[in-house]
């Protein structure tokens, strides 16, 4: 990575958040994690607080589409802020995210090549207490732009969430409420060229990583066919230091985290 | 004290086999209720609210059927014996119940096929509505003013479907007309402008405006969009207002029907 993108990722003066706490303490990078009650936080035209509110706590969110408020009956806790899995706004209707590639990218004959792209973001916050419960999330909002799209025929094809993205060889400075980076290990398989224009992943076992100034995801996409492909997760952050996010989407009853089978072309 | 209870009701059936039958057979309807409670609650998240109605009403029935099987000997009556007469019976049967042994079958059929699930936007002939029960003999609807209708399943069977939610998309045809001296290519690009801002119209398939018609009274531009099935109805009812109200702020005018009558002498 060359000096100038790792200072414009240290410093990334483009983004426009301020984070106060009652000390008015500031911070850098984008406060993710527990956060003492009250909390309050602006970025990007969002104004978030959780503060006490007689006997239990009351939580604002105000952005350009309105105001909302819910008033929590609970004597203790943190507010979480964590990025999450982007399939819960403006209505949860998939469980997979088509990202199609700005430029298609080509694979040599049985290959191995690793690649970066963007993903959608959604924001989760929840209330953390010690108790086994653990973290609530009782608000989800998205500063990202949702579209959905098709995957395979009319009569059998999935609905899935739309994403476009260029395709980088180094982590690119983007914003991290809005977008995410995630590192793709391709493996041709096959004993010819493969060109890959979009790739599907699905919600179950997405493990995301944050850090104040990126939000990471890895995952494989393996070529078996000319129209079969597989993509799964990888449960490792893109950076050391990193903290895992809110999972919404559990992978149970899976063996493989996040696998999809790509079979309507790649 | 009980020994009334040993007098004969018919042949060699007592009360006692009677009251024993009757307790064998509680004892399987309220097993078979439990069961179903038990099912529901074991396998609510597991797999979808159809197969498990269905699952719980095999199990449910056929503990009842074994429970029947098992008394009737009890009552006097064989099961070999109803074997050899179930031709007969079954004709007699055939004969008193035809419409609801064409239900029964008709209703397996359905469930064999599946045109439609629980929760499915249909219309079967002239009903219109959510399905709410698919059973043996009939199937039940929720129409979209909430009113319930049972339709038998061989009406079901032999009628035409449409079934607005088996495919995953579902296209939302857009019609608006403009005046003649309206520019229609500005009027296209705002349309489309608006549907690729709207978060649930799809990227693909793709949508398309173009314009349709040159009618009496206007230029007819429809714009045919891609919807989830289950947001179609929202993006209907969000969409068209907003395009009304987008190009008229560009000066663009929804015609009212126009006519031109001219009158007066040709003198030729």
């Amino acid at each position: 990575m060359d000096r100038k993108r790792e200072k414009a990722l240290e410093s990334p003066d483009y983004l426009s958040w301020q984070y106060s706490n009652e000390d008015g303490q500031k911070t850098e990078g984008f406060p993710w994690g527990p956060h003492k009650v009250p909390v309050y936080l602006d970025f990007e035209g969002v104004s978030i607080s959780l503060e006490k509110c007689g006997e239990g706590l009351s939580y604002r969110r105000e952005d350009s589409s309105g105001k909302m408020e819910k008033t929590i009956i609970a004597e203790r806790g943190k507010l979480m802020l964590s990025p999450v899995e982007p399939f819960h706004t403006p209505v949860a209707l998939s469980n997979h995210l088509l990202i199609e590639l700005e430029n298609p990218v080509m694979l040599k004959p049985r290959s191995n090549h690793n690649l970066l792209v963007t993903f959608p973001l959604e924001l989760a916050v929840a209330f953390s207490s010690r108790k086994p419960e653990g973290n609530d999330v009782f608000d989800i909002f998205t500063l990202s732009r949702s579209k959905f799209t098709l995957y395979g025929s009319i009569r059998t094809g999935l609905v899935c969430k739309y994403w476009k993205s260029p395709v980088y060889e180094d982590i690119p400075a983007v914003n991290p409420l809005r977008q995410g980076v995630m590192k793709i290990e391709f493996n041709n398989q096959l004993a010819k060229w493969a060109e890959v224009r979009k790739v599907i992943f699905s919600a179950q076992g997405m493990k995301i990583y944050y850090s104040p100034h990126l939000v990471s995801l890895k995952s494989t996409v393996k070529i078996y066919s000319e129209v079969t492909a597989e993509t799964a997760f990888i449960d490792q952050s893109l950076q050391g230091g990193m903290s895992k996010g809110l999972e919404m989407f559990s992978a149970r009853f899976l063996k493989l985290p996040g696998r999809t089978i790509m079979e309507e072309g790649y | 004290m009980l020994d009334w209870l040993n007098n004969p009701i018919y042949g060699d059936v007592t009360w006692f086999n009677l009251a024993i039958s009757a307790i064998i057979f509680f004892a399987a309807l309220i097993l078979s209720k439990v069961m179903v409670v038990q099912m529901r609650r074991t396998f609510k998240e597991k797999m979808s609210q159809e197969n498990l109605e269905l699952m719980t009403k095999i199990v449910s029935y056929g503990i009842l059927v074994l429970a029947v099987l098992w008394i009737m000997p009890t009552l006097g009556l064989e099961p070999s014996g109803l074997m050899v007469a179930g031709g007969i019976v079954a004709l007699a049967i055939g004969f008193a119940s035809q419409s609801i042994i064409g239900n029964l079958i008709s209703g397996i059929f359905l469930m064999g096929e599946r045109p439609v699930k629980l929760g499915d936007q249909i219309i079967i002939g002239d009903h219109r509505g959510f399905v709410e029960d698919i059973n043996i003999i009939s199937t039940a609807i929720r129409t979209l003013d909430g009113l319930y209708i049972r339709i038998p399943n061989e009406m079901v069977f032999t009628s035409s479907i449409i079934n607005f939610s088996l495919n995953p998309v579902r296209r939302l045809d857009l019609d608006i007309g403009i005046r003649y001296s309206d520019d229609a290519d500005k009027a296209i690009e705002i349309i489309k402008n608006l549907v690729e801002e709207h978060p649930l119209t799809m990227v693909n398939p793709p949508t398309y405006v173009f314009v349709d018609d040159l009618g009496d009274s206007s230029v007819d531009i429809v714009a045919r969009i891609w919807t989830p099935t289950s947001e179609w109805y929202t993006v209907q009812r969000e969409l068209l207002w907003k395009i009304k109200i987008a190009i008229e702020a560009e000066g663009i005018q929804i015609p009212f029907p126009q006519r031109v009558n001219w009158s007066g002498r040709e003198d030729g």
